[in-house]
């Protein structure tokens, strides 16, 4: 649910320039108004959908700067000041968290952008009618599948006894190794089930983007006899070069937020993974579900909202330095 | 940005009637309750020992209903979780306020101090005794010591096998029975440990000379062990007690040293020889297998329980965080928490409540024996209902019927060793981990990278890994830890003194 | 697509076709290894992978796994009708609210479109966390164990109110000028006229929609327990197993946790594909208006 709308926040915020003369200065006419009464009338039902459902909730913020205990509400518990921020920078947790997000991330854009933008470049090259279709098809589909889905596929290659990849590293090279309880390797793997997951859908964005682009300066460039790497090179990757732009920035907006249900269900929510797999988004999901110190677990997530708030205007100013256009 | 504005009043406003609807001053918990006699509904979240939840929970709660009505004129709505899902689920009901009376608690499982902290069990203090005068009677008071918190009872400890031995369980009769034939003639499972002292031979020297006898033979599937539990090795083996703060933490009390020192575990010789063992049986090529066959490292032994290839392995001792290992507890939400208690004592005085909650009704869910009415033939597969493994939860397990496997004595054995299991001086001390909450956070973090990866021998470099482990634990916080829990056993035992 | 390939494009040196093709070959294998995986594995002896592991051809070849799966058909059926309710009710209500809020934020001459813009924007940058949410459904808006919150709670995604403003606003701003002279009232512009001019958007939002309420377990999860989707379905099931491994390795102090069973991976890899595969292969077979609707929409800004 995240990653689509932030992934259509990204690829389509980018591409469309909101930007058309807004007329609020001057006086409105009577027509003006029952204009904007009527297109407010149609917005009515999702804004009132979105106060109760995401404006309400952030009452509940206090919580965070006290000892939270449900009987006694929001405004009978006890008022800690900034006591669980204390706990949480003093306490390795903070530190884990905020790591663990940021490695998943970066490495997450990274590795995306490189293989989507590999697949794209390279799908656009191709002429075969046929091929292209079957590979569009066969790329796009693990953005399909559900991440729990996915979860049960990393443990069918890398389960202690029955996964693909372990008893081959068993039979074959004698090692043993116990994925599931070995933290390390995670970031790795939850890396490669993104990228999995979600390379092929941008690159089939980016091929629609190359398709939608001038073709005669190709055909210029190949009689003056440029390759088709070079082609690749010169002409399609700076054909793409805005969107790479603003998609790297726009995500680094998110460095702090990790998709809830890749990392829940690739690492299998396993205790022992916590050391690389345990995001602000997991530590909250537990603070309520099992260790129940909920004041602590919305302390978290008051850090993410602001620093991601921040972030985000920074990156907005960064976007409009950028393309010259504003991205909301 | 006038209109956003707007819609922030508008957030203000609503958070203001939210404040005075929930505000109502709420006072401290009440202790003392009257039942006022009216028929209640009694709402109880249900462990339901499975890997799915029940189908068929409505037979059972009609056929509960009866007794109830009669007993205490009540009747009853159960909220059957599996184990799996339980903690979340009551967490998420505790979070929302929502009214329930009687759930389960225990150290992990619906954690009983988080769950004390955070105001969302009663205590009980006067409860127990005046409605559930059996319960009360029925468990030592430095048990019940050992529940309080801040000086009050927050839960009633169900009726189970308190002491724990190490044991093994071996996975194939075949081969242990043969073993034991051959090398302990006349030994059974359950008095290996006395033979063994007898020669002077440890626990591990039985298991390797096993394994090793296994592969001369060439038994087949069965001949490896997949590493130790870190837990119960150190607990029930060594003797080493946590005070109730879960092995990951540090600091724990050898229940044999008189002198009552708080020491780290992971930097014990008992557990550089555990681990040190089971890097021995990788060398020797006995860890570690897929095959369902070897011996597995859950390691309690009990009666009754497995008797043909579970060994017990150690003598029984009693432990701290064993005495409250499974409680019934009464939710503040409650609106008639003398009835609530009522329920829990009828759980563990009435055999009918009891064997309802844990195998359903007769001929609908289970079969009886009909040469021994105390025993179960057989379950209806697929009936919808059967919590069997659960009697430990549910009040009493001594009232629980005979399962098809079990011995005809086995609650006798059971009582037998509570009995006659020497008690410990630190049964009833409960360290209160407030002040140094985050260091154990901490700690926590550093075992869960280190300590099974060193039980199941998944480092390469041992030693220097053990050394990380140990200064890392150091940097976390693990002497002040040490230092709170004797600070504060010290006092506890200079109190009782008195 | 527009451009037609030039002859010479068409042909490769060897050391191209070699980079090109085997790359997008690699990529395509590593996209269905794991599928081909999970088919061998549900199709296999299950004590036989215990010993020699997953292949991509099924070890010992039984129907066993499937056996257990559909002995009691009833509760998979359920969670079938579950989702496709949730999922139809939920894109219906998702795509018209979206769309509402998306044609009224393409009007220039809106007044509140900045406003509406930013308290839209907000809830994406910033938002409550679990904790908050969680009370506040469960005890004010009583949602829980609902159809409603399953249904609601995604609803009104900002992406796709961002991408169905860029269809609307590519329509040509004279076809709104000339209505709008005539003084027709702005739902009629929006349903008769906007709208169907569109449709191409619209079906692309319908398609992410309903695969982002099919695949939402997380909120299920949370707030459901009688009402279980097929995503909850296998979730519990694996849930259930790491459970399990985790109470075998850390022990629970005075609770018998070694006498379950846990499922075996047959069974799991069977279940994940009878929860997942139908669904998958309507997608499959209905990806091409997906990927239509993602270039149109690209190409089009």
């Amino acid at each position: 649910m995240e990653t689509l709308t932030e992934k259509a926040v990204q690829s389509d915020a980018a591409e469309f320039p909101a930007a058309l003369p807004v007329q609020t200065k001057k006086k409105r006419n009577g027509v003006q108004k029952s204009e904007d009464r009527q297109l407010l009338l149609l917005c009515l039902p999702a804004l009132i959908k979105v106060f109760l459902f995401s404006y309400l909730p952030l009452i509940g913020l206090v919580m965070a700067f006290q000892f939270y205990i449900p009987r006694r509400g929001l405004f009978g518990s006890t008022w800690m000041g900034f006591a669980n921020f204390d706990y949480l920078l003093k306490s390795s947790i903070a530190s884990r968290l905020i790591t663990n997000a940021i490695a998943i991330n970066l490495l997450g854009i990274v590795f995306g952008t490189v293989f989507s933008l590999l697949l794209g470049l390279f799908l656009f090259e191709i002429t075969n009618k046929l091929f292209l279709k079957i590979s569009q098809t066969v790329i796009i589909f693990p953005y399909f599948v559900s991440w729990p889905l996915v979860g049960v596929l990393v443990s069918a290659f890398l389960g202690e006894d029955t996964g693909m990849l372990t008893s081959v590293l068993h039979s074959m090279f004698g090692v043993d190794v116990d994925f599931y309880a070995q933290p390390k390797y995670w970031w790795g793997i939850i890396t490669i089930a993104n990228v999995w997951k979600t390379a092929g859908l941008s690159a089939v964005v980016y091929y629609a983007i190359l398709t939608g682009t001038d073709k005669s300066t190709y055909e210029a460039a190949a009689i003056d006899g440029a390759g088709r790497f070079k082609q690749m090179w010169y002409l399609s990757l700076p054909a793409l070069k805005m969107m790479i732009i603003l998609n790297i920035i726009m995500s680094s907006a998110n460095i702090l937020k990790v998709d809830f249900n890749m990392v829940y269900f690739v690492s299998n929510n396993a205790a022992a993974l916590y050391p690389k797999t345990d995001v602000i988004e997991t530590y909250m999901f537990r603070a309520l579900r099992t260790e129940g110190d909920y004041s602590i677990g919305t302390a978290t997530g008051l850090v993410q909202g602001v620093v991601g708030l921040v972030l985000t205007i920074i990156t907005n100013k960064v976007c409009q330095k950028v393309s010259h256009e504003s991205l909301y | 940005m006038k209109k956003i504005s707007w819609f922030f009043v508008a957030v203000l406003m609503l958070s203001l009637v939210l404040s005075v609807s929930s505000c109502g001053q709420v006072g401290d918990l009440q202790e003392v309750f009257e039942d006022d006699g009216e028929p209640y509904e009694i709402v109880y979240y249900m462990v339901y020992n499975d890997a799915n939840p029940p189908q068929d929970i409505t037979t059972v709660e009609n056929a509960l209903n009866k007794i109830l009505k009669k007993e205490i004129n009540s009747t009853i709505d159960i909220y059957a979780y599996t184990l799996a899902e339980y903690t979340s689920k009551v967490s998420g009901a505790i979070a929302a306020t929502v009214k329930f009376d009687v759930c389960f608690t225990s150290p992990e499982i619906n954690p009983y101090i988080t769950n004390v902290q955070r105001e969302a069990f009663l205590p009980l203090d006067y409860l127990l005794p005046t409605y559930a005068p059996e319960t009360w009677a029925g468990i030592d008071q430095n048990m019940w010591d050992q529940a309080r918190v801040n000086g009050k009872i927050y839960g009633s400890i169900n009726e189970q096998i308190y002491p724990r031995s190490f044991g093994l369980d071996f996975r194939t009769s075949l081969h242990i029975g043969d073993y034991l034939n051959e090398f302990y003639p006349g030994t059974k499972t359950d008095n290996v440990y006395q033979v063994l002292e007898e020669q002077g031979k440890s626990a591990f020297e039985f298991v390797t000379e096993y394994l090793t006898w296994m592969k001369e033979t060439n038994r087949g599937a069965g001949g490896r062990i997949s590493g130790l539990d870190t837990e119960s090795t150190l607990q029930n083996l060594y003797g080493f007690d946590n005070l109730c703060t879960g092995i990951s933490t540090p600091g724990v009390v050898n229940i044999n040293d008189d002198t009552y020192t708080v020491v780290n575990q992971f930097e014990t010789e008992e557990y550089e020889e555990m681990i040190d063992q089971v890097y021995e049986w990788k060398e020797a090529g006995f860890l570690k297998s897929g095959s369902a066959y070897d011996i597995t490292p859950e390691s309690n032994w009990k009666p009754g329980y497995r008797q043909d290839t579970c060994v017990k392995l150690s003598d029984p001792h009693y432990f701290t965080s064993y005495i409250i290992g499974t409680m019934n507890a009464i939710s503040s939400t409650s609106e008639n928490p003398a009835r609530a208690m009522k329920f829990i004592e009828l759980m563990r005085t009435n055999p009918e409540v009891h064997n309802l909650l844990q195998f359903g009704v007769e001929d609908v869910h289970y079969i009886k024996d009909p040469e021994n009415s105390n025993r179960i033939l057989q379950y209806v597969d697929g009936s919808g209902y059967n919590n069997a493994q659960f009697g430990w939860g549910l009040g009493s397990e001594f009232i629980s019927l005979l399962q098809p496997r079990q011995p005809d004595d086995v609650w006798e054995q059971v009582k037998q060793i509570n009995a006659e299991t020497p008690m410990t001086g630190l049964i009833g001390f409960n360290f209160d981990a407030t002040s140094v909450k985050q260091k154990i956070a901490d700690c926590r973090a550093v075992t869960n990278e280190y300590m099974s990866a060193l039980a199941s021998a998944e480092f390469v470099d041992k030693d220097a890994k053990l050394e990380e482990f140990r200064q890392r634990l150091k940097a976390a916080g693990a002497d002040e830890i040490i230092a709170e829990k004797q600070r504060q056993l010290n006092e506890y035992l200079a109190s009782k003194q008195k | 697509m527009k451009n037609k390939p030039k002859a010479y494009e068409s042909i490769y040196t060897p050391f191209e076709s070699i980079v090109l093709f085997g790359t997008i070959i690699v990529f395509m294998l590593l996209v269905l290894i794991p599928f081909v995986t999970l088919i061998s594995g549900s199709l296999s002896n299950s004590d036989a992978i215990t010993d020699y592991g997953v292949r991509l051809w099924p070890r010992k070849f039984t129907l066993d796994a499937y056996r257990v799966v559909f002995m009691y058909p009833e509760e998979m059926l359920i969670s079938y009708g579950v989702s496709i309710l949730v999922t139809v009710v939920g894109t219906i209500i998702n795509v018209l609210l979206c769309s509402m809020v998306a044609f009224a934020l393409s009007r220039s001459y809106f007044r509140y479109r900045k406003a509406i813009t930013v308290y839209l924007m907000f809830t994406v940058m910033f938002n409550a966390g679990f904790i908050p949410q969680y009370i506040l459904y469960r005890n004010y808006l009583m949602l829980y164990d609902t159809y409603w919150v399953l249904i609601l709670s995604p609803a009104v995604m900002v992406g796709h109110i961002i991408m169905l403003r860029a269809f609307y606003s590519a329509l040509p701003e004279e076809l709104y000028e000339s209505v709008r002279l005539e003084g027709a009232n702005q739902f009629v512009v929006f349903s008769k006229i906007a709208t169907p001019l569109i449709l191409p958007g619209i079906a692309t939002i319908t398609f992410y929609s309903v695969l982002t309420y099919w695949n939402d377990p997380s909120t299920a999860m949370l707030y459901t327990e009688d009402i279980v989707p097929v995503a909850l379905y296998l979730t519990r099931i694996t849930n259930y197993i790491e459970f399990l491994k985790y109470a075998q390795e850390n022990g629970f102090a005075g609770l018998d946790m070694s006498d379950y069973k846990i499922p075996e991976a047959t069974v799991v890899y069977a279940i994940a594909l009878a929860t997942t595969a139908p669904m998958l292969c309507l997608f499959a077979a209905f990806q091409r208006y997906f990927v239509r609707g993602l270039t149109s929409g690209s190409v089009k800004g």
